[in-house]
C-alpha cells in the first residue's frame, strides 16, 4: 500500500508541471462608444432693419437703400434716373442695422457654408397691409460680415449665394447680415406703415 | 492528498483582466456622410480625423490590466474583432481596425497593461447620422 501511493503522488507531481506549461488563451470585451454632436446654436442676434424711407415705386426704374453688413459702412442709396423716377430717400435711419446672427457650440476652428435665399432670380419681398396694388420692397442683394470667429473684422466674399465663416478656438461665431432694398417695378403709392419679410438663412457644416 | 489539492489550484488560476478604461472616440460631428471619413484613435491619444468628420470633443484609448499571469512572459495579443459596429439603432459606425501592440512582456509580478486604440469609418452612404451615443463592444484575446 505504500509503495502504491508513492506512485500516485509522482503521477500527480507530473500533471500539475505539464498543465502549468501549457499556453494559455483568454478573451477580454472591451465596450466602445462615440458621441455625435450635430447640431449647433444659430441665433438671431438683431434683426435686419432698413429705417425709415419716403419711397415711391415706378414700372419704368427702381431705387434701391443698401444697409451694409460692413459696421465701417455707411447706409447708402441708389437713386433712380429720369424724369419720374422711383424715390428711395432715407428719413430716418437711426434704426437702420444688418441682422446679426450668432452661432454656438459648434466645433472650433470650423468652417461653417451660410446659405443665403437666391434674391437674384427671386427677390425677398416686403410688404404691409392695404390695398392689393400696393407695391412692395424687394431685398435684391446681401453681404456678410463675420465678426466673431476665425476671419472676424473682414467682409465675407459670397459666391453662388454662399459664404464661409470659421468658428474661433471655443466653437463660437457672429456675423452681420446686410441686404439691399429695392423700390418694385409697378406703378404704385407706398402706404405709411412697416413693411415686412422674412430671409431664411442656413448654416451648415 | 496534498498535491492533489495543489493541483486544483493551480489549474483553475488564469489571467484577471479589469477594463481601466473603456474605448471612447469622444464627441464628433459628421457634417457630411457621402463619402467615407475617418477617426483615428491611435494609443498615443494623438486622435486625428479625415474628411467630414470634426473632432468637439477628443476620446481616449481603452486601457486593460491583466494580471495573474507567468511573470516575465511575453503575452501575444491579437482581436477577432473585424469591422465591429458602433450603433444608436439607426445608423453605424465601422470600427475596421484596433491598434495595439501584438506582443508585450509581463513584469515580475505577471501583470501587464494593454491601450487599445482604433480606427472608426462612416459608412459613406449618405446615412443621417444623428446626435447621439453610439455603442458597441470590441474584443481581445491574450495568450502565452
Amino acid at each position: 500500500m505504500t509503495k502504491n501511493f508513492i506512485a500516485l503522488s509522482l503521477g500527480l507531481s507530473l500533471s500539475f508541471f505539464t498543465i502549468s506549461s501549457f499556453a494559455s488563451t483568454q478573451t477580454q470585451n472591451v465596450d466602445a462608444k462615440v458621441t455625435v454632436q450635430n447640431t449647433f446654436k444659430l441665433e438671431v442676434k438683431q434683426t435686419l432693419d432698413f429705417g425709415t424711407v419716403r419711397a415711391v415705386s415706378k414700372a419704368s426704374t427702381t431705387a434701391a437703400l443698401s444697409v451694409p453688413a460692413n459696421p465701417n459702412l455707411q447706409i447708402s442709396t441708389t437713386a433712380a434716373g429720369g424724369s419720374d423716377p422711383a424715390i428711395m430717400d432715407i428719413l430716418d435711419s437711426a434704426s437702420a442695422q444688418p441682422a446679426q446672427l450668432t452661432i454656438a457650440e459648434a466645433t472650433k476652428y470650423t468652417p461653417l457654408t451660410i446659405e443665403l435665399p437666391d434674391v437674384g432670380t427671386t427677390p425677398v419681398e416686403l410688404a404691409t397691409t392695404g390695398p392689393g396694388t400696393t407695391p412692395v420692397f424687394k431685398i435684391t442683394a446681401f453681404t456678410l460680415y463675420a465678426t466673431i470667429g476665425q476671419n472676424a473684422n473682414q467682409d465675407i466674399a459670397i459666391t453662388t449665394n454662399q459664404g464661409t465663416i470659421t468658428t474661433d478656438g471655443s466653437g463660437n461665431a457672429e456675423f452681420n447680415l446686410g441686404a439691399t432694398l429695392t423700390t418694385d417695378d409697378i406703378d404704385g403709392e407706398y402706404v405709411d406703415g412697416d413693411y415686412t419679410g422674412t430671409v431664411s438663412v442656413t448654416v451648415s457644416y | 492528498m496534498i498535491k492533489g489539492i495543489l493541483i486544483f489550484s493551480l489549474v483553475s488560476t488564469s489571467a484577471f483582466a479589469d477594463v481601466l478604461e473603456s474605448l471612447d472616440f469622444g464627441t464628433i460631428v459628421v457634417a457630411r456622410n457621402d463619402r467615407v471619413s475617418t477617426l483615428k484613435l491611435p494609443t498615443n491619444s494623438a486622435i486625428s480625423s479625415t474628411n467630414d468628420i470634426h473632432i468637439m470633443e477628443r476620446g481616449h484609448p481603452a486601457r486593460l490590466f491583466f494580471e495573474a499571469l507567468p511573470a516575465n512572459t511575453l503575452i501575444n495579443f491579437s482581436s477577432s474583432s473585424i469591422n465591429e459596429e458602433l450603433s444608436d439603432n439607426s445608423s453605424t459606425f465601422i470600427i475596421n481596425q484596433l491598434l495595439f501592440k501584438p506582443t508585450a512582456q509581463t513584469n515580475a509580478y505577471g501583470e501587464i497593461e494593454l491601450v487599445v486604440g482604433a480606427i472608426l469609418q462612416t459608412s459613406g452612404d449618405g446615412a443621417v447620422y444623428n446626435d447621439g451615443e453610439y455603442q458597441g463592444s470590441v474584443s481581445i484575446e491574450l495568450s502565452y
